[in-house]
């Protein structure tokens, strides 16, 4: 059996959490609604955060804007952040995106899309 | 050539937008905002994590996109907006002055304005820390638009002083980008940040959250090189024999913020000491006719009250006009 004290990230009331995982079991106590119910569980089993960063943005297409800030598209796993960080460490943009364009899809076959979270 | 405007709005951040919006649906047609920096957004744009927008359009949005929304509106409503214009001056008549790029001199004489000028952080002038004052101690959101906009990395190993939401986000960001975060020490027995911050910013790092610590002494000539740790006792005063020494190269401060409010307390208004712009419940100003909203009045955790509080003082402000005061 494992308990784990966690903080509900959800939304911005952060209820304390209390989740036991007995075999396959797990129980959430604490949570107000479901949404933190199912991020409890999560929690247990495969954390996940959202990933935001910049990417690299050509010279010639924008000298006003160095940086393009990007996001994952839904949360990645949190084990893998630091190699997807590496992963758009690495993508120059190179031709003018819309908010929410894909700039990298399916980053490390997580199915999640590193997508543009400015225009350019 | 800039026709004179009804209403003027100093400040093109989340709370100067959501203003314009209000003011122009409550049928007030010449609106101008003036904004300092090359672009709409205020602090938005260098906040590129996620957590904005959650109550106001029920999504878990960045910054830039959660200001997008906003710029879409304030230019499908045809408002008017110059950037690269700083306002130099209010005067207690409401006349503005101010410089820009394209127009030039301005001097503009409004029915009604509104104070959405944000906040700035305290710097490493306002804080009593013995040693020197080398390169490398920096504030955390100056670290921020280092990072995020001009796309380079203040250092390698960082401390970072005070626990507000700032050096929570920048203590991940500097984290991912390769730097090593060694702890964030905290004066009080308590952070103040979100607890959202604390656990995705500190907890899923493994970074040190030192309550009750404070930073008494930085080393170093040119550069940081260390700083020197105390716990500090219930009156927050130091404990010296107990202090130890941290190797680093990077000091950054979020130590709070103080609401911007020199251009309005200059022309008369009245300022809360060491807090913002006082305003009645109509977010009016103690000048008739001079409104204000966001962390120009109060220091804000999140956007979305400042939009609210913007929007209520946009319908103020085109009351006030229409009803011809
Ligand atoms: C680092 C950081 C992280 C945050 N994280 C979150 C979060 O996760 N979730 C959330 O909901 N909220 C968050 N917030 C809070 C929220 O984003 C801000 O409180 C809000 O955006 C402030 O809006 P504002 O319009 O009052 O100020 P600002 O955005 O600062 O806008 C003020 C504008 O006025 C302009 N200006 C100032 N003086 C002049 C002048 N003399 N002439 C012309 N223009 C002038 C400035 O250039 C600026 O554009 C965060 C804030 C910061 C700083
Ligand atoms: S459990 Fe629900 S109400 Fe509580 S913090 Fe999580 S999402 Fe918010």
């Amino acid at each position: 059996m494992e308990t784990k004290h966690i903080t509900c990230t959800v939304c911005p009331r952060g209820c304390a959490i209390t989740a036991t995982k007995d075999g396959d079991v797990i129980t959430v106590e604490g949570a107000s609604c479901d949404r933190g119910r199912a991020y409890a569980k999560e929690e247990m089993t495969c954390p996940k955060r959202m990933l935001t960063t910049t990417c690299k943005v050509s010279p010639a297409l924008s000298e006003k804007m160095k940086l393009l800030p990007v996001r994952s598209a839904a949360p990645v796993p949190k084990a893998l952040l630091f190699d997807i960080m590496e992963v758009c460490r690495e993508v120059t943009v190179e031709k003018k995106v819309s908010i929410g364009d894909t700039v990298i899809p399916n980053v490390l076959d997580t199915g999640v899309d590193i997508i543009a979270a400015a225009a350019l | 050539m800039i026709s004179n405007p009804d209403l003027v709005i100093v400040g093109g951040g989340s709370a100067g937008m959501a203003a314009a919006l209000e003011a122009k649906k409550r049928g007030i047609e010449n609106i101008l905002i003036l904004e300092t920096d090359p672009y709409l957004g205020g602090v938005l744009r260098q906040c590129i994590h996620t957590g904005f927008g959650l109550r106001t359009f029920s999504e878990d949005l960045s910054g830039p996109e959660y200001a997008a929304r906003y710029i879409e509106r304030i230019e499908s409503e045809g408002i008017r907006y110059l950037l690269n214009t700083p306002v130099l001056e209010v005067r207690p008549d409401l006349t503005v002055i101010a410089i820009s790029k394209e127009e030039g001199y301005l001097e503009l004489h409004p029915k009604a304005s509104i104070a959405a000028t944000g906040c700035r952080e305290r710097g490493a002038g306002t804080i009593a820390i013995p040693g020197t004052r080398p390169a490398g101690v920096l504030t955390a959101g100056t670290a921020q638009r280092y990072v995020n906009i001009e796309g380079y990395r203040p250092g390698k190993r960082v401390v970072i002083l005070g626990s507000g939401d700032i050096g929570l986000i920048m203590a991940r960001r500097l984290t991912l980008e390769g730097a090593k975060v060694l702890c964030v020490a905290e004066l009080m027995p308590k952070s103040g940040g979100l607890k959202r911050n604390i656990v995705q910013c500190l907890e899923d790092f493994d970074i040190p959250l030192l309550l009750s610590t404070t930073v008494v002494e930085i080393h170093g000539k040119d550069r940081v090189t260390a700083v020197t740790l105390a716990s500090v006792d219930e009156n927050r005063t130091p404990i010296l024999e107990k202090a130890w020494r941290v190797e680093c190269d990077t000091l950054l401060l979020s130590v709070g913020l103080v609401p911007e409010t020199e251009l309005f307390s200059d022309a008369g208004a009245a300022v809360e000491r060491g807090n913002g712009l006082t305003v009645d419940d109509h977010l009016m100003s103690t000048i008739p006719g001079l409104f204000g909203c966001g962390n120009a009045v109060k220091v804000h955790d999140l956007v979305d009250n400042v939009s609210l509080q913007g929007e209520k003082a946009g319908g103020f402000a085109a009351e006030y006009i229409l009803g011809g005061k």
